[in-house]
Protein backbone atom coordinates (compact mmCIF):
# COMPACT_ATOMS: atom_id res chain seq x y z
CA UNK A 1 0.00 0.00 0.00
CA UNK A 2 1.72 3.43 -1.04
CA UNK A 3 1.31 6.21 1.40
CA UNK A 4 1.22 9.70 -0.40
CA UNK A 5 5.11 10.24 0.91
CA UNK A 6 6.44 6.85 -1.41
CA UNK A 7 3.55 7.80 -4.53
CA UNK A 8 4.99 8.32 -7.70
CA UNK A 9 4.54 11.47 -7.99
CA UNK A 10 5.92 12.44 -4.63
CA UNK A 11 9.57 10.84 -5.32
CA UNK A 12 9.85 12.73 -8.89
CA UNK A 13 8.79 16.06 -7.38
CA UNK A 14 11.96 15.26 -4.73
CA UNK A 15 14.00 13.47 -7.01
CA UNK A 16 13.30 17.19 -9.13
CA UNK A 17 14.20 18.98 -6.18
CA UNK A 18 17.20 17.47 -5.21
CA UNK A 19 16.80 14.66 -3.27
CA UNK A 20 19.02 11.68 -6.08
CA UNK A 21 17.99 9.32 -3.36
CA UNK A 22 14.28 9.44 -4.42
CA UNK A 23 15.15 8.41 -7.65
CA UNK A 24 16.19 5.00 -7.04
CA UNK A 25 12.50 3.41 -5.81
CA UNK A 26 10.58 5.27 -8.91
CA UNK A 27 13.14 3.44 -11.22
CA UNK A 28 12.65 0.11 -9.18
CA UNK A 29 8.89 0.43 -9.38
CA UNK A 30 8.72 1.27 -13.20
CA UNK A 31 12.02 -0.54 -14.46
CA UNK A 32 10.24 -4.12 -15.91
CA UNK A 33 6.65 -2.61 -17.17
CA UNK A 34 9.02 -0.24 -19.48
CA UNK A 35 11.01 -2.84 -20.32
CA UNK A 36 9.23 -5.38 -21.18
CA UNK A 37 6.52 -2.54 -22.86
CA UNK A 38 9.60 -1.62 -25.22
CA UNK A 39 10.73 -4.98 -25.52
CA UNK A 40 7.90 -6.62 -27.13
CA UNK A 41 6.64 -3.68 -28.95
CA UNK A 42 10.30 -3.85 -30.68
CA UNK A 43 11.10 -7.60 -30.63
CA UNK A 44 14.48 -7.17 -30.12
CA UNK A 45 16.42 -6.99 -26.63
CA UNK A 46 19.25 -4.85 -27.75
CA UNK A 47 16.46 -2.42 -29.29
CA UNK A 48 14.56 -2.40 -26.11
CA UNK A 49 17.87 -2.01 -24.07
CA UNK A 50 18.68 1.44 -25.73
CA UNK A 51 15.19 2.38 -26.27
CA UNK A 52 14.77 1.82 -22.03
CA UNK A 53 18.12 3.84 -21.46
CA UNK A 54 16.78 6.75 -23.91
CA UNK A 55 13.50 7.09 -21.98
CA UNK A 56 14.80 7.17 -18.39
CA UNK A 57 17.92 9.67 -19.17
CA UNK A 58 15.35 11.34 -21.69
CA UNK A 59 13.24 11.70 -17.73
CA UNK A 60 16.42 12.39 -15.60
CA UNK A 61 16.94 15.59 -17.81
CA UNK A 62 13.42 16.74 -18.00
CA UNK A 63 12.90 16.17 -14.18
CA UNK A 64 13.65 20.04 -13.77
CA UNK A 65 10.20 20.76 -15.65
CA UNK A 66 8.10 17.96 -14.32
CA UNK A 67 5.04 19.06 -12.81
CA UNK A 68 2.46 17.22 -11.73
CA UNK A 69 -0.82 17.02 -14.12
CA UNK A 70 -1.32 13.50 -14.33
CA UNK A 71 -0.27 10.15 -12.68
CA UNK A 72 3.68 9.89 -13.12
CA UNK A 73 2.81 6.26 -15.17
CA UNK A 74 0.90 8.22 -17.53
CA UNK A 75 4.05 10.83 -17.99
CA UNK A 76 6.98 8.00 -17.99
CA UNK A 77 4.58 6.38 -20.43
CA UNK A 78 4.21 9.00 -22.47
CA UNK A 79 7.56 9.78 -23.17
CA UNK A 80 8.55 5.93 -23.75
CA UNK A 81 5.80 6.04 -26.25
CA UNK A 82 7.34 9.23 -28.02
CA UNK A 83 10.48 7.37 -28.45
CA UNK A 84 9.09 4.55 -29.98
CA UNK A 85 7.54 6.67 -32.43
CA UNK A 86 10.76 8.26 -33.13
CA UNK A 87 12.17 5.00 -33.58
CA UNK A 88 9.24 3.81 -36.04
CA UNK A 89 9.73 7.31 -38.48
CA UNK A 90 13.74 6.62 -38.32
CA UNK A 91 12.99 3.09 -39.39
CA UNK A 92 13.01 1.85 -42.89
CA UNK A 93 9.86 0.93 -42.57
CA UNK A 94 8.37 4.04 -41.09
CA UNK A 95 5.49 4.86 -38.64
CA UNK A 96 3.18 1.41 -38.88
CA UNK A 97 0.15 2.28 -40.33
CA UNK A 98 -2.12 0.64 -37.28
CA UNK A 99 -1.07 4.25 -35.77
CA UNK A 100 -3.85 5.16 -38.18
CA UNK A 101 -7.19 6.47 -36.83
CA UNK A 102 -9.06 4.20 -39.38
CA UNK A 103 -6.63 1.42 -39.74
CA UNK A 104 -7.35 -1.30 -42.41
CA UNK A 105 -4.87 -3.93 -40.35
CA UNK A 106 -7.78 -4.13 -37.89
CA UNK A 107 -10.00 -5.68 -40.19
CA UNK A 108 -8.08 -7.24 -42.65
CA UNK A 109 -5.79 -9.05 -40.14
CA UNK A 110 -5.82 -12.52 -40.42
CA UNK A 111 -7.17 -14.68 -37.73
CA UNK A 112 -4.84 -16.47 -35.08
CA UNK A 113 -4.57 -20.30 -35.57
CA UNK A 114 -6.33 -22.03 -32.97
CA UNK A 115 -4.03 -23.76 -30.00
CA UNK A 116 -2.99 -27.17 -31.04
CA UNK A 117 -4.86 -29.38 -28.31
CA UNK A 118 -1.89 -31.16 -27.03
CA UNK A 119 -0.59 -27.61 -25.95
CA UNK A 120 -3.42 -26.84 -23.72
CA UNK A 121 -2.10 -27.96 -20.71
CA UNK A 122 0.50 -26.38 -20.34
CA UNK A 123 0.18 -23.13 -18.83
CA UNK A 124 3.15 -22.32 -19.58
CA UNK A 125 3.18 -22.59 -23.47
CA UNK A 126 -0.45 -20.59 -23.24
CA UNK A 127 1.40 -17.80 -21.89
CA UNK A 128 3.94 -18.02 -24.60
CA UNK A 129 1.24 -18.54 -27.40
CA UNK A 130 -0.39 -15.30 -25.77
CA UNK A 131 2.82 -13.52 -26.37
CA UNK A 132 3.14 -14.89 -30.07
CA UNK A 133 -0.48 -14.01 -30.49
CA UNK A 134 0.55 -10.36 -29.19
CA UNK A 135 3.71 -9.82 -31.21
CA UNK A 136 1.10 -10.90 -34.29
CA UNK A 137 -0.96 -8.10 -33.13
CA UNK A 138 -0.56 -4.25 -34.97
CA UNK A 139 1.34 -2.11 -33.52
CA UNK A 140 -0.93 0.29 -31.90
CA UNK A 141 -3.43 -2.53 -30.57
CA UNK A 142 -0.31 -4.25 -28.90
CA UNK A 143 1.24 -1.16 -27.34
CA UNK A 144 -2.67 -0.72 -25.90
CA UNK A 145 -2.46 -4.17 -24.45
CA UNK A 146 0.85 -3.25 -22.69
CA UNK A 147 0.04 -0.10 -21.71
CA UNK A 148 -3.14 -1.67 -19.96
CA UNK A 149 -1.15 -5.01 -18.91
CA UNK A 150 1.90 -3.39 -17.64
CA UNK A 151 2.12 -0.08 -16.99
CA UNK A 152 -2.02 -0.33 -15.69
CA UNK A 153 -3.44 2.65 -17.29
CA UNK A 154 -6.68 3.42 -17.60
CA UNK A 155 -8.09 4.35 -21.14
CA UNK A 156 -7.98 7.89 -20.40
CA UNK A 157 -4.56 7.74 -19.34
CA UNK A 158 -3.37 5.22 -22.71
CA UNK A 159 -5.19 7.95 -24.66
CA UNK A 160 -3.18 10.80 -22.64
CA UNK A 161 -0.01 8.75 -23.22
CA UNK A 162 -0.50 7.89 -26.92
CA UNK A 163 -1.71 11.03 -27.81
CA UNK A 164 -4.82 9.27 -29.25
CA UNK A 165 -8.49 9.84 -28.16
CA UNK A 166 -10.11 8.01 -25.90
CA UNK A 167 -12.69 6.01 -28.00
CA UNK A 168 -9.79 5.47 -30.21
CA UNK A 169 -7.80 3.24 -27.53
CA UNK A 170 -10.93 1.79 -27.08
CA UNK A 171 -11.38 0.75 -30.39
CA UNK A 172 -7.49 -0.11 -30.31
CA UNK A 173 -7.94 -2.73 -27.50
CA UNK A 174 -11.20 -4.43 -28.65
CA UNK A 175 -10.03 -5.33 -31.65
CA UNK A 176 -6.63 -6.45 -29.63
CA UNK A 177 -8.41 -8.54 -26.66
CA UNK A 178 -10.93 -10.26 -29.52
CA UNK A 179 -8.06 -11.64 -31.28
CA UNK A 180 -5.85 -12.62 -28.29
CA UNK A 181 -9.29 -14.55 -26.93
CA UNK A 182 -9.83 -15.91 -30.42
CA UNK A 183 -6.21 -17.24 -30.62
CA UNK A 184 -5.74 -18.83 -26.93
CA UNK A 185 -9.34 -20.18 -27.32
CA UNK A 186 -8.48 -23.60 -27.15
CA UNK A 187 -6.42 -23.15 -24.74
CA UNK A 188 -9.55 -21.83 -22.14
CA UNK B 1 -8.15 0.44 -15.04
CA UNK B 2 -10.87 1.31 -12.07
CA UNK B 3 -13.22 3.17 -14.33
CA UNK B 4 -16.35 1.00 -14.42
CA UNK B 5 -16.66 2.11 -18.34
CA UNK B 6 -13.25 0.28 -18.86
CA UNK B 7 -14.75 -3.47 -17.63
CA UNK B 8 -15.00 -4.39 -20.54
CA UNK B 9 -11.78 -4.49 -21.92
CA UNK B 10 -10.76 -6.26 -18.66
CA UNK B 11 -9.94 -9.94 -18.90
CA UNK B 12 -8.97 -12.08 -16.09
CA UNK B 13 -7.99 -14.45 -17.30
CA UNK B 14 -6.27 -12.99 -19.83
CA UNK B 15 -4.53 -10.44 -17.21
CA UNK B 16 -3.73 -13.66 -15.22
CA UNK B 17 -2.34 -15.50 -18.20
CA UNK B 18 -0.41 -12.03 -19.29
CA UNK B 19 1.24 -11.73 -15.68
CA UNK B 20 3.03 -15.20 -16.02
CA UNK B 21 5.00 -13.68 -18.99
CA UNK B 22 6.40 -11.08 -16.58
CA UNK B 23 10.15 -12.43 -16.55
CA UNK B 24 11.96 -10.22 -18.60
CA UNK B 25 13.77 -7.79 -16.97
CA UNK B 26 16.48 -4.94 -18.13
CA UNK B 27 20.14 -6.53 -17.34
CA UNK B 28 21.98 -5.40 -14.35
CA UNK B 29 24.44 -2.96 -16.11
CA UNK B 30 21.30 -1.03 -17.45
CA UNK B 31 20.21 -0.43 -13.84
CA UNK B 32 23.74 0.54 -12.85
CA UNK B 33 24.40 2.90 -15.55
CA UNK B 34 20.43 4.60 -15.33
CA UNK B 35 20.89 4.88 -11.52
CA UNK B 36 24.49 6.14 -11.73
CA UNK B 37 23.10 8.96 -14.23
CA UNK B 38 20.48 10.04 -12.13
CA UNK B 39 22.59 10.40 -9.12
CA UNK B 40 25.43 12.12 -10.79
CA UNK B 41 23.41 14.48 -12.63
CA UNK B 42 23.86 18.18 -11.67
CA UNK B 43 21.39 19.04 -9.01
CA UNK B 44 19.01 21.51 -9.50
CA UNK B 45 19.72 24.82 -7.63
CA UNK B 46 16.77 26.14 -5.64
CA UNK B 47 13.96 27.65 -7.15
CA UNK B 48 14.35 30.98 -8.36
CA UNK B 49 12.86 33.74 -6.57
CA UNK B 50 11.88 37.12 -7.33
CA UNK B 51 14.46 38.74 -5.93
CA UNK B 52 17.08 37.18 -7.87
CA UNK B 53 17.51 39.16 -10.55
CA UNK B 54 16.72 42.27 -9.06
CA UNK B 55 19.93 41.40 -6.50
CA UNK B 56 22.15 40.63 -9.88
CA UNK B 57 21.28 43.40 -11.50
CA UNK B 58 22.37 45.37 -7.99
CA UNK B 59 25.42 44.00 -8.60
CA UNK B 60 25.67 44.72 -11.97
CA UNK B 61 25.20 48.47 -11.34
CA UNK B 62 26.77 48.59 -7.87
CA UNK B 63 30.43 49.56 -9.24
CA UNK B 64 29.48 51.51 -12.19
CA UNK B 65 27.62 53.56 -9.52
CA UNK B 66 30.06 53.79 -6.98
CA UNK B 67 32.78 54.72 -9.34
CA UNK B 68 30.30 57.52 -10.20
CA UNK B 69 29.26 58.62 -7.33
CA UNK B 70 33.32 58.60 -6.13
CA UNK B 71 33.77 61.11 -9.05
CA UNK B 72 31.31 63.26 -8.40
CA UNK B 73 32.32 63.17 -4.67
CA UNK B 74 35.75 64.37 -5.61
CA UNK B 75 35.12 66.97 -8.47
CA UNK B 76 32.91 68.76 -6.13
CA UNK B 77 35.92 68.58 -3.31
CA UNK B 78 38.11 70.25 -5.65
CA UNK B 79 35.86 72.74 -6.75
CA UNK B 80 34.28 73.62 -3.01
CA UNK B 81 38.15 73.92 -2.43
CA UNK B 82 38.84 76.30 -5.30
CA UNK B 83 35.94 78.40 -4.85
CA UNK B 84 36.98 78.95 -0.82
CA UNK B 85 40.87 79.17 -1.39
CA UNK B 86 41.71 76.01 0.18
CA UNK B 87 44.57 75.52 -2.26
CA UNK B 88 45.69 78.54 -2.82
CA UNK B 89 46.94 81.54 -0.86
CA UNK B 90 44.47 84.18 0.58
CA UNK B 91 45.20 87.41 0.05
CA UNK B 92 45.12 89.13 3.16
CA UNK B 93 47.62 86.18 4.08
CA UNK B 94 50.25 87.72 1.58
CA UNK B 95 49.67 91.26 2.38
CA UNK B 96 50.01 90.80 6.25
CA UNK B 97 53.20 88.50 6.11
CA UNK B 98 54.09 91.72 3.28
CA UNK B 99 53.87 93.91 6.25
CA UNK B 100 55.69 91.78 8.72
CA UNK B 101 58.38 91.88 6.38
CA UNK B 102 58.67 95.20 5.79
CA UNK B 103 58.02 96.35 9.86
CA UNK B 104 60.85 98.48 9.69
CA UNK B 105 59.97 100.97 7.30
CA UNK B 106 57.13 102.24 9.43
CA UNK B 107 57.46 105.62 10.47
CA UNK B 108 55.87 107.25 13.87
CA UNK B 109 54.76 110.27 11.58
CA UNK B 110 52.09 108.18 10.00
CA UNK B 111 51.16 106.24 13.56
CA UNK B 112 50.97 110.30 14.32
CA UNK B 113 48.80 111.14 11.60
CA UNK B 114 46.33 108.43 11.69
CA UNK B 115 45.99 108.69 15.50
CA UNK B 116 45.03 112.23 14.85
CA UNK B 117 41.81 110.78 12.42
CA UNK B 118 40.68 108.55 14.79
CA UNK B 119 40.40 111.24 17.59
CA UNK B 120 38.11 113.68 15.04
CA UNK B 121 36.13 110.46 13.67
CA UNK B 122 32.74 110.47 15.47
CA UNK B 123 31.90 106.79 16.97
CA UNK B 124 29.63 104.44 14.64
CA UNK B 125 26.98 102.22 16.19
CA UNK B 126 27.13 99.52 13.81
CA UNK B 127 30.98 98.84 14.11
CA UNK B 128 31.57 95.11 14.58
CA UNK B 129 33.42 94.53 18.20
CA UNK B 130 36.47 92.40 17.78
CA UNK B 131 37.30 89.03 18.61
CA UNK B 132 40.00 89.05 20.64
CA UNK B 133 42.76 86.20 21.08
CA UNK B 134 43.96 84.47 24.15
CA UNK B 135 45.84 86.82 26.75
CA UNK B 136 45.94 89.95 24.54
CA UNK B 137 43.10 91.98 23.05
CA UNK B 138 42.24 95.31 21.75
CA UNK B 139 40.41 98.08 22.44
CA UNK B 140 39.28 98.89 19.41
CA UNK B 141 37.52 102.10 18.74
CA UNK B 142 34.52 102.20 16.17
CA UNK B 143 35.60 102.77 13.04
CA UNK B 144 33.62 105.63 11.14
CA UNK B 145 31.75 105.54 8.24
CA UNK B 146 33.92 107.92 6.51
CA UNK B 147 36.51 105.71 7.07
CA UNK B 148 39.02 104.66 3.42
CA UNK B 149 38.07 101.07 2.74
CA UNK B 150 39.88 98.47 4.68
CA UNK B 151 41.43 95.21 3.54
CA UNK B 152 39.40 92.93 1.58
CA UNK B 153 38.00 90.93 4.57
CA UNK B 154 38.70 87.63 5.15
CA UNK B 155 36.42 84.87 3.54
CA UNK B 156 34.68 83.09 6.22
CA UNK B 157 35.99 80.10 7.83
CA UNK B 158 35.26 76.84 6.20
CA UNK B 159 33.79 74.18 7.93
CA UNK B 160 35.54 71.46 6.07
CA UNK B 161 38.76 73.72 6.40
CA UNK B 162 38.41 73.51 10.10
CA UNK B 163 37.85 69.99 9.56
CA UNK B 164 40.72 69.32 7.63
CA UNK B 165 43.53 71.08 8.79
CA UNK B 166 46.14 68.48 8.63
CA UNK B 167 44.89 67.87 4.59
CA UNK B 168 48.10 70.09 3.47
CA UNK B 169 51.54 68.47 4.21
CA UNK B 170 53.50 71.40 6.35
CA UNK B 171 55.72 71.96 3.59
CA UNK B 172 52.98 72.28 1.29
CA UNK B 173 51.33 74.82 3.84
CA UNK B 174 54.33 76.35 4.20
CA UNK B 175 54.71 76.78 0.44
CA UNK B 176 51.28 78.27 0.05
CA UNK B 177 51.85 81.00 2.50
CA UNK B 178 55.09 82.05 0.59
CA UNK B 179 53.19 81.20 -3.10
CA UNK B 180 54.30 84.80 -3.76
CA UNK B 181 57.95 83.84 -3.21
CA UNK B 182 57.76 81.89 -6.85
CA UNK B 183 56.04 84.74 -8.64
CA UNK B 184 58.47 87.31 -10.55
CA UNK B 185 60.23 89.41 -8.29
CA UNK B 186 58.83 92.47 -10.13
CA UNK B 187 55.28 90.97 -9.73
CA UNK B 188 56.00 90.82 -5.45
CA UNK B 189 57.22 93.98 -5.36
CA UNK B 190 54.16 95.75 -6.55
CA UNK B 191 51.89 93.67 -4.50
CA UNK B 192 53.54 94.67 -1.40
CA UNK B 193 53.47 98.18 -2.40
CA UNK B 194 49.77 98.38 -3.24
CA UNK B 195 49.22 96.66 0.08
CA UNK B 196 50.88 99.06 2.06
CA UNK B 197 49.17 101.73 0.40
CA UNK B 198 46.30 100.42 1.47
CA UNK B 199 47.10 99.95 4.64
CA UNK B 200 48.82 103.23 5.07
CA UNK B 201 45.02 104.43 3.94
CA UNK B 202 43.03 102.91 6.43
CA UNK B 203 41.95 103.77 9.85
CA UNK B 204 44.37 101.83 13.17
CA UNK B 205 40.69 100.93 14.43
CA UNK B 206 40.18 99.04 10.89
CA UNK B 207 43.46 97.30 11.23
CA UNK B 208 42.85 96.03 14.85
CA UNK B 209 39.51 95.37 13.53
CA UNK B 210 41.53 92.97 10.50
CA UNK B 211 43.96 91.76 13.15
CA UNK B 212 40.95 90.55 15.56
CA UNK B 213 39.50 88.83 12.74
CA UNK B 214 42.95 86.94 11.66
CA UNK B 215 42.45 85.71 15.55
CA UNK B 216 39.14 84.40 15.13
CA UNK B 217 40.05 82.85 11.92
CA UNK B 218 43.26 80.96 13.74
CA UNK B 219 45.80 82.60 12.03
CA UNK B 220 47.58 83.70 14.89
CA UNK B 221 51.05 84.26 13.49
CA UNK B 222 49.73 86.41 10.37
CA UNK B 223 47.92 88.33 13.18
CA UNK B 224 50.73 88.35 15.23
CA UNK B 225 52.54 89.98 12.45
CA UNK B 226 50.21 91.87 11.98
CA UNK B 227 50.17 94.03 15.29
CA UNK B 228 53.62 94.09 15.44
CA UNK B 229 53.56 95.93 12.46
CA UNK B 230 50.76 97.86 14.01
CA UNK B 231 52.57 98.71 16.94
CA UNK B 232 55.76 99.82 15.16
CA UNK B 233 53.29 102.40 13.02
CA UNK B 234 51.40 103.39 15.66
CA UNK B 235 53.67 103.46 19.14
CA UNK B 236 51.35 105.49 21.01
CA UNK B 237 48.27 103.92 20.32
CA UNK B 238 46.45 102.41 23.74
CA UNK B 239 46.07 99.02 23.84
CA UNK B 240 44.86 96.73 26.66
CA UNK B 241 44.55 92.89 27.60
CA UNK B 242 41.37 91.46 28.02
CA UNK B 243 39.93 88.19 28.66
CA UNK B 244 38.47 85.98 25.48
CA UNK B 245 35.05 86.39 25.18
CA UNK B 246 32.82 83.45 25.34
CA UNK B 247 32.66 81.87 21.93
Amino acid sequence: MRTEDDADETLMLRYRDGDAAAFAPLYARHKGPLYRYLLRQCGRPALAEELFQDVWLKLIAARTGYSVQARFATYLYRLAHNRLIDHYRASRRGLPLSYGEDCPEWVEAPAPAENQPEAQDDRRRQAERLLELLAELPEAQREAVLLKEEAGLSLEEIAQATGTGRETVKSRLRYAMARLRQGLRGAR
Amino acid sequence: MNDPRDAEFHDVDLSALYRATRDPEPPAWLDRYILTAASDAPQPSAPPVAPRPRRRRTRVWAAPAALAATVVLAVGLVRLARETGEWAPPPESKALRSLAESAAEADAGAAGRAQSRVDDRPPSAAAPRPAVSAGEAVRVAPPSASAPPALPAAPPEDPMRRSMPLQTAPAEQERQRNGFQAAPAGRRADEDGALRERQDRRSPEEWLAAIAELRRQGRATEAEASLAEFRRRYPDYPLQTAPEPPR
